[in-house]
């Protein structure tokens, strides 16, 4: 038999005798303002204090003998009767849908598959643990958590540790029945384990016949309540707290700070539970409902908007500076400098850099497309005609003479010029480059909008 | 039938009638054959005075200690309008809606059996009404243009043009004088037209599943000038400061959600207790705009009431509610439990 | 089994658009919808192809996405986050309003690429290609796409494009047909940057791990720097702010890549309310992981375009796998 540790016996009973005074003295409190207020009055009341939940709803009675209520074995002997209304969790179900009545489960991360990617497992030994349940039992799991030397009470009755008799009751056998009633806000088995028609249920195929049942699995995604309170810590240190604020401050100021600021481009903020967050689970209801996700936008053009070509002759004139063109002008221009042999590997890898420069101008045309037309008509811009047209086409009335002959030419002296630096380049390679803009960029760069255009119409 | 059949815990319907979101243009009303002379409809910004909440108490302008907001200092708010500009006339609002096929069968459904129940009774049904009945009220509501909403009240005319859509291009078009047709009652089949008809048996031909079927609504409001009714955007929790009235938009061309519109389409329920006016078909009868719901699980009116007596206990509606339980499943939606 | 799964041809379906997709991808991340609705349409598509007709012998094995265009419906920003615009649900029946948990929808417009395995005497004939592309994408669009619908008459011809043997042939085809997907994003997997940046972090912190490196790589960090401006005293000293995006000059996003097992799998009809009682079911997670969008003519090859499933036994992890390899010039330097 172990032996019994009386240090810890004597700091978690102080620890409950304390956490019981709070919640005595908080009532008392409460039950003075009550009576100053009108009848009515919204009570400011921890939301889950059972007593105080169902005084707020209407019925029930005053308590006569309040104190009674809150000495250790008559609050112990209640709570182990209502510790049945809540589960711990890890991973919720009701948060995908406020109906949902699938099961959640309680997973240790230590105890989940490091599978390299991000995932709950990397909590570790360091994780919240959510509860869900009636929200009017949830002072018993703050009972659960109290501490004593870095402990919770909890643990001490999961491992099964001798104190925690001596700690719940004074009397003999009783210590160990409570201890059994408190165990089971831990489920610990599978059975009775539950989805819903609400919840979202994704197939996924292991094997190779679509057809065939056995060749899936059925895959039933819970939200990572543990996980995502984690990162809620994170993120509203970094958006609210002191330290972010201080260094955003530096910054503005131009003046040094150690502390790095972190920006979340594009954050969402979604509300689970609406106004009841406590309804979805402890943690929803601390996070105060808020579920931040982070995004994964496709780039926009909305957000970093082209400036228009002012003043510039031709587009070409700086084009070889812009970020996205340098580094691929110069790794054609390493390449080929380096002499490689005439074989097929380096056609391939030549046109493939060919390829990506005229890719990226396209994007650039796209890019410049999204500013409001008519934007070359300003007296600012001193394109040339088929410029114009290519970079702002719905501002024109027609399509220049030859413009595409006329910008494939561009297209080809620039790219001679921006490699010729040391290359010796000449007619022949100037009708390669140009060459290669034959056809279909065209098509997919200014049939597009136009096309839109049209079908708007 | 068996005795112990049980209501699916997971079941799922996709929705039939899958409408797009509308965009609104605005022109001139004889240009209405022509595609070209229609510009869309933008949303502007507007500033509003706000209602001033403490009121100014006793004598006018005697406030010695500035107490009271002054009239020259409102609370400023901005809001979204969007108007016909100077010189258009006509409203064009323009969307398409796909009529697909398998009315009845669920997209999710655990029990086999009770899979097999849904198909036997929607295959009676089918045997004795059809599709049409439905088909006819859809199409009723696009030729008398509920979908407008507000855009419909109060305007000069109104002409709906519906083309049916095969390989991209126009089969075939129908045009409808909208506010010659009621939206307070359905006229009966005998006294509609053949367009009505003909539209109508293309919507039961897709969702009987016989063909695919695409159409393209347009309707031309002539309102003469003002203010026109996209979408309001529903924001909860919106910052401090920040605009009261968010209208929607797509790609800068004002919109009507494609929720709202399907809403339109499906506002064809007159068997609910004591109807009086067509409601939109939800499985309780609720009419958010009322917050009240007129078909009653404690009346066995309710979708989940009516479903189950029917699949369970044989105990067959009447007409009307059979035609609800099936709207329901064009509509689509999660059941297998009660919702609430 | 990380390979790619065989393909001989690419159907190409161009510039669908898609309302009202669910563009809340997983519980930490919104934007595009996830990378596992996609696969899950794939596999929806092949058996709503073989139900239609049980002679159908295409198998669609890998996925590839570029997206064109991406309208998020989200209200106005505060200070720091986004709102998602909302529709009114119906009221509960005893009219009172139901509390919401908030939906973020998009509209988008993206061209499907799908890697198939197709007989050869579909292939074979130019009219035998083009009548099932159109066949196929008719299917398509009559589905849902990550819970949106696709708007009628959208899409462009699609194509289904064989996938010659030769090398030569191979990259020609594959050059026309990134240049057709421009202007376009399309994701790729970057999970070599989320090791690359963890093993930078535990250089400053040996107990960093990928939770931190892939919120360092999710967000912008902005870091002060000293510039001696020539001058005595520690005062004088100038901070220049750096900011890690511009360094970085990518789109580089938080992705969920699949999901993580948090059971054993259970037998079929063991859990109550599943879809079924005839397949296997197992409680996830999701799982999570970096992406990039990047211009298709950054991509050299189809399977540096394609998504595929794989599911790793040992670790209990259905993940969707991407064939992309970065080269020296992606990097930008």
């Amino acid at each position: 038999m172990e032996k019994v540790n009386m240090d810890v016996v004597a700091g978690f009973r102080e620890a409950i005798s304390e956490f019981l005074g709070a919640r005595l003295e908080n009532r008392k409190k409460q039950e003075g303002k009550k009576s100053k207020k009108e009848p009515g009055a919204i009570l400011e009341v921890p939301a889950d204090d059972p007593e105080q939940l169902s005084q707020n709803s209407g019925d029930g009675e005053i308590p006569l003998e309040l104190s009674e209520k809150y000495t250790p074995s008559v609050w112990i002997d209640d709570a182990a009767r209502r510790v049945s209304q809540l589960e711990f969790a890890t991973h919720i179900a009701k948060a995908a849908h406020q109906y949902s009545r699938g099961s959640s489960l309680y997973v240790e991360p230590v105890e989940l598959s490091p599978h390299g990617f991000v995932g709950s497992y990397l909590l570790q030994d360091q994780f919240f643990k959510d509860v869900v349940g009636n929200a009017a039992a949830l002072d018993v799991y703050k009972f659960l958590s109290l501490e004593f030397e870095g402990t919770s009470l909890l643990r001490l009755i999961l491992e099964g540790r001798p104190e925690i008799s001596h700690i719940l009751s004074d009397e003999p056998g009783q210590g160990e029945k409570l201890a059994r009633s408190f165990s089971g806000i831990v489920r610990r088995t599978d059975r009775g384990l539950a989805s819903h028609t609400l919840a979202k249920q994704v197939y996924w195929m292991i094997g190779k016949d679509p057809a065939k049942d056995e060749d899936y699995h059925l895959l039933l995604p819970l939200f990572e309540s543990s996980l995502v309170h984690r990162i809620h810590e994170i993120i509203s240190e970094d958006l609210y707290g002191e330290a972010a604020k201080d260094a955003r401050k530096a910054r503005r100021e131009k003046s040094f700070s150690e502390h790095e600021i972190h920006e979340y481009t594009n954050l969402a903020m979604r509300k689970i539970g609406g106004t009841k967050p406590l309804n979805i689970s402890q943690l929803n209801s601390e996070r105060g409902g808020v579920n931040y996700l982070l995004a994964s936008l496709p780039p926009s053009w909305k957000e970093r908007p082209a400036a228009p070509l002012w003043g510039t002759t031709t587009f070409f004139d700086h084009a070889g500076k812009r970020p996205e063109l340098k580094p691929l002008i110069r790794a054609l221009r390493t390449f080929l400098e380096a002499d490689p042999p005439p074989i097929l590997e380096t056609r391939i890898r030549r046109d493939d850099l060919v390829e990506r420069i005229i890719g990226e101008i396209v994007l650039y045309l796209d890019k410049i497309h999204s500013l409001d037309p008519g934007w070359s008509s300003d007296p600012r811009c001193r394109l040339s005609a088929e410029e114009k047209f290519l970079f702002d086409p719905k501002g024109a009335n027609s399509p220049p003479p030859e413009w595409k002959e006329k910008i494939r030419h561009k297209f080809g002296n620039w790219l001679n010029h921006e490699l010729g630096k040391i290359l010796l380049l000449g007619d022949v390679e100037h009708d390669y480059f140009s060459g290669m803009l034959e056809g279909e960029p065209w098509d997919s760069i200014l049939g597009s909008p136009m096309e839109k255009e049209n079908a708007n119409a | 039938m068996s005795e112990k059949l049980e209501t699916a815990s997971v079941l799922a319907f996709e929705r039939k009638l899958d409408p797009s979101d509308a965009l609104l243009y605005h022109g001139r009303w004889e240009g209405r054959e022509k595609n070209v002379g229609w510009d869309p409809v933008r949303i502007r910004e507007k500033s509003v005075r706000g209602t001033i909440s403490n009121r100014l108490k006793g004598e006018k302008n005697q406030d010695p200690l500035k107490i009271n907001a002054s009239i020259e200092n409102p609370n400023l708010q901005t809001i979204d309008v969007a108007t016909l500009p100077e010189g258009s006339d006509t409203l064009k609002v323009h969307f398409s809606l796909r009529v697909l096929p398998g009315v009845g069968v669920p997209s999710a459904c655990n029990s086999p059996e009770y899979k097999q129940r849904i198909s036997e009774i929607v295959q009676t049904y089918m045997d004795s009404h059809g599709l049409s009945e439905l088909a006819y009220r859809y199409t009723f509501n696009l030729a008398n243009g509920r979908f407008l909403w507000r855009n419909r009240l109060g305007v000069e005319r109104v002409e709906i043009r519906i083309r049916h859509i095969v390989e991209g291009h126009p089969q075939k078009s129908w045009t409808f004088d909208a506010l010659s047709l009621s939206l307070r009652q359905f006229d009966s089949v005998s006294q509609a037209g053949d367009p009505l008809r003909e539209v109508a048996a293309l919507i039961g031909e897709g969702l009987s599943g016989s063909r695919h079927v695409l159409l393209e609504v347009e309707a031309f409001v002539r309102m003469g000038s003002g203010e026109v009714y996209p979408s309001q955007e529903l924001i909860l929790d919106k910052g401090q400061g920040k605009k009261s009235k968010t209208l929607y938009h797509i790609d800068g061309i004002a919109g009507i959600h494609s929720q709202k519109i399907g809403n339109a389409i499906r506002t064809i329920d007159t068997w609910y207790p004591e109807a009086s006016f067509p409601i939109a078909v939800e499985p309780y009868g609720s009419v958010t705009s009322e917050g009240k719901a007129y078909r009653q699980p404690r009346e066995k009116t309710d979708f989940y009431s009516l479903f189950d007596n029917w699949l369970i206990k044989d105990k067959i509606p009447t007409q009307e509610n059979q035609h609800f339980v099936m709207a329901v499943l064009v509509r689509g939606g999660v059941f297998g439990e009660k919702s609430e | 089994m990380l390979d790619i799964p065989d393909f001989n041809a690419l159907l190409v379906i161009p510039r669908i658009r898609i309302q009202n997709a669910n563009a809340i991808s997983a519980p930490l991340t919104w934007g595009f919808p996830s990378l596992t609705a996609f696969l899950g349409l794939m596999g929806a598509l092949e058996r709503k192809m073989i139900h239609a007709d049980s002679e159908f012998r295409i198998a669609f094995n890998s996925i590839g996405i570029v997206c064109h265009r991406f309208d998020p419906q989200v209200g106005s920003t505060n200070f720091f986050t986004r709102k998602f615009s909302l529709t009114r649900n119906p009221v509960k029946s005893n009219g009172e309003t139901d509390s919401i948990i908030e939906e973020g929808r998009a509209r988008l417009e993206m061209s499907l690429i799908l890697g198939v395995d197709a007989p050869s005497e579909i292939l074979v004939s130019e009219e035998e290609r083009k009548k099932m592309a159109l066949r196929i994408s008719r299917t398509i669009e009559e589905m849902r796409i990550a819970g949106g619908t696709v708007i009628p008459g959208s899409s462009r011809t699609p194509r289904l494009e064989v996938v010659d043997e030769d090398i030569e042939k191979r990259r020609l085809a594959f050059r026309k047909l990134r240049r057709s997907l421009l202007p376009g994003f399309s994701l790729v997997s970057r999970e070599d940057l989320l090791q690359e940046r963890l093993d930078e972090l535990k250089e400053e912190k040996a107990d960093s791990t990928p939770l931190d490196a892939w919120l360092d790589l999710s967000r912008n960090n902005v870091r002060a720097v000293i510039q001696d401006d020539g001058q005595d005293g520690e005062s004088d000293k100038i901070a220049t702010w750096v900011s890690s995006r511009k360094e970085r000059r990518r789109w580089i996003v938080p992705i969920p890549i699949g999901y993580g097992s948090l059971t054993g799998i259970h037998p079929a009809g063991s859990v109550a309310n599943t879809r079924d009682s005839t397949t296997p079911v197992r409680f996830v997670e999701s799982a999570y992981s970096i992406g990039e969008w990047i211009g298709p003519h950054h991509l050299s090859d189809a399977r540096e375009l394609l998504w595929w499933g794989h599911y790793d036994e040992e670790h209990g992890l259905y993940r969707c796998v991407n064939g992309y390899k970065p080269t020296r010039e992606d990097d930008h330097v």
